[in-house]
């Protein structure tokens, strides 16, 4: 139905790029920021600043995987933390060394007891481990939109962890599982960083993800046009799961060790914090939420401390990094409730520049609104 | 094509609906009118499925549609638009025409495979305006933009619920226009609902009268209007003369 009704110029329309072209592209340019600065970490900074890097980055594996959820849905996602903590358990019941396993869970069930895989079948059990109970939960959560699913996602969270602490044959309950094999360090964290980041915004640009942001936008318009908004939201859930779920597994042959508490509250806090201050609707805002987040809850950790300046040493203020978190979350949501990228990439950003810059394209809007 | 018989709905004590019917077939422009809270925008529910009507047919090609949720009614190929616009504010206008077009290339391969999102904005008068945010765009813009989504989801009957509302003269020709061009396809039938009298007689080859929910008077435009009950409705005895020309 090509038809002369409209007046402005032919090809005012670049063709685009197609949708992958632009998650990979876009993606890179989002990961740029962490690759520069994980770059710059491993090659000049002392141990315990790689050390600190790497947890940091494994926050941002988190915090980009709630945002396939969460920003996408636009659902308010509280239990993404259970899924860490299931790739972070499952890993270390699966890979830990025997000798290690008699000491923690020689009593585990299913013969996990005497269970010890390589470290690649044990990471891909985990994960389809995590895909098995995110496909269970998917049902369930799908069907809810709104408040209704964040609170189910918080029972999930809730759940999760209980069975955590109270089935100690399994996973030696409210003391640290130990003896995981250290296997990763930052390199490898930084290359799954840029993985996952490409991941979300493939997701993000790809047809389900751009139906799936629609519905968030309008609920009833997607109605008419006929997007299936549950099962949009059922693979969405499902592939945020395992992605929190892969960040869990590395985060378990990073540190050796885990225990029920680090998937709990504190962490859904911190990576929300994370993702609301970037903004949730864009996988460049989560990761800007996560890197800005990280370096500043680490300055106020160490005023936190007590400082020295010029021979004055501050008093330790306690708990000054929580009260922290509390801050950003309420001075976002009341200054800029959409987060500091909105619902924009950071190719976005950099095609509004350009084409601001462009001369002859500020002709054709002119043209436009004296038509 | 779609046949709409004998729809009741009521909610609450409120009979929104009591006995309203409707047809139109491909190639056809009909228009629905009445005074405000006639029930027009609630039979555009109950025929897309966003309300279950009490009673009464409603089918698609012989096929029955009642009952259906309005996925699965779009994916039978029907479209709509909404009286107070419902876009995507955050996608940009292309992603908002475009999200519909890939659904209905899963939903309808065939009729989706002549449809491209470029032809659709530029029919539309949207080329320009491709990648501005769908949220920033003024109102008449939104308003086409809202039709050329509808015509992505690949229609067999495209049911406009008041696109002429909020337009100036120019753009009502334009709409005008668009609409005989859509009708001209031949394989889509369109459902035109608005208050704009003298828009709606030159575009639509019938019209359905609607009042407190009941069809009054259907048929070809010269007939309708000299229809007593419509007079009635219309012009009527002085007091109800306010219906002719509605704020909204
Ligand atoms: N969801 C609802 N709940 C209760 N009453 C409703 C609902 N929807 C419509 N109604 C009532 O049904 C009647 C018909 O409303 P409807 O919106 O269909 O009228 P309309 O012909 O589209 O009017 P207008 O020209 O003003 O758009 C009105 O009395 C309205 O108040
Ligand atoms: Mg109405």
């Amino acid at each position: 139905m090509k038809q002369d009704l409209d007046t402005a110029p032919a090809g005012a329309v670049a063709a685009p790029l197609p949708w992958w072209g632009r998650a990979l592209a876009g993606g890179a340019l989002a990961a740029l920021p962490v690759i520069v600065i994980g770059l710059i970490v491993l090659m000049v900074a002392p141990g315990w600043v790689q050390n600190l890097t790497a947890m940091a980055l494994i926050n941002l594996m988190i915090v980009v995987g709630l945002q396939i959820y969460s920003g996408n849905s636009g659902i308010v996602h509280l239990g993404h933390s259970a899924f860490v903590g299931l790739g972070a358990y499952g890993m270390a019941i699966l890979t830990t060394p025997l000798v290690m396993k008699k000491l923690s869970i020689p009593n585990a069930p299913f013969g996990l007891a005497g269970v010890e895989l390589h470290w690649l079948p044990g990471a891909a059990l985990a994960l389809l481990v995590v895909g098995v109970i995110a496909w269970i939960s998917a049902r369930v959560i799908a069907r809810l939109s709104g408040i209704a699913a964040t609170i189910v996602s918080l029972a999930f969270l809730m759940v999760i962890h209980s069975v955590f602490l109270h089935w100690p044959a399994l996973f030696k309950g409210n003391q640290g599982f130990f003896g995981i094999p250290k296997l990763i360090g930052l390199p490898e964290l930084l290359l799954a960083a840029c993985a996952v980041i490409l991941i979300a915004r493939l997701f993000r640009e790809s047809p389900g993800g751009l139906q799936l942001r629609a519905s968030a936008q309008d609920q009833k318009a997607a109605d008419a046009i006929g997007i299936d908004s549950r099962a949009l939201r059922r693979h969405a859930w499902i592939l945020s799961a395992l992605v929190c779920g892969l960040a869990g597994i590395l985060f378990a042959v990073f540190s050796g060790t885990i225990s029920p508490r680090l998937f709990f509250f504190q962490q859904v806090m911190l990576t929300l914090a994370m993702l609301i201050l970037g903004g949730m609707a864009s996988v460049s805002g989560a990761v800007a939420g996560a890197v800005i987040l990280s370096l500043v809850l680490e300055l106020i950790r160490n005023i936190e401390s007590g400082v020295t300046i010029g021979g004055v040493t501050t008093p330790a203020l306690l708990g000054l990094s929580g009260v922290a978190l509390g801050m950003v979350i309420v001075l976002c949501m009341a200054l800029r409730p959409q987060g500091l990228l909105g619902h924009r990439e950071a190719d976005d950003f950099l095609e509004k520049w350009r084409v601001s810059r462009t001369p002859g394209r500020n002709d054709r809007r002119d043209e436009n609104a004296t038509r | 094509m779609l046949s709409v018989s004998g729809i009741h709905k009521s909610f609450g004590g409120v009979l929104a609906l009591a006995g309203a019917s409707l047809d139109c077939a491909a190639s056809e422009v009909v228009g629905l009118i009445g005074p405000n809270g006639a029930g027009k925008s609630t039979l555009v529910n109950a025929i897309s499925g966003f309300l279950v009507p009490d009673q009464g047919m409603i089918t698609l090609g012989g096929q029955p549609l009642q009952g259906r949720s309005p996925q699965e009614i779009s994916a039978a190929g029907v479209a709509r638009t909404f009286q107070n616009l419902r876009i995507f504010p955050d996608l940009t206008v292309r992603q908002n025409v475009e999200v519909a077009l890939l659904r209905a290339r899963r939903l309808n391969p065939d009729r989706a495979a002549s449809l491209r999102t470029d032809d659709l904005l530029e029919t539309f008068g949207l080329a320009s305006r491709a990648r501005e945010t769908a949220g920033s765009l003024p109102y008449g813009t939104r308003r086409w933009m809202e039709i050329a989504r509808a015509m992505a989801t690949a229609p067999r009957i495209l049911l406009l619920d008041e696109p002429a509302a909020g337009l100036n003269d120019e753009e009502t020709e334009r709409l005008h226009q668009v609409i005989t061009l859509i009708r001209d396809r031949g394989d889509v039938g369109v459902v035109v609902i608005d208050h704009d009298l003298a828009f709606i007689n030159n575009v639509c080859s019938r019209l359905f009268v609607m009042d407190q929910g009941r069809l009054i008077a259907s048929g070809v435009p010269a007939d309708v209007w000299r229809d007593p009950q419509v007079i009635e409705v219309y012009v009527g005895p002085g007091n109800r003369a306010d219906t002719t020309e509605p704020i909204r």
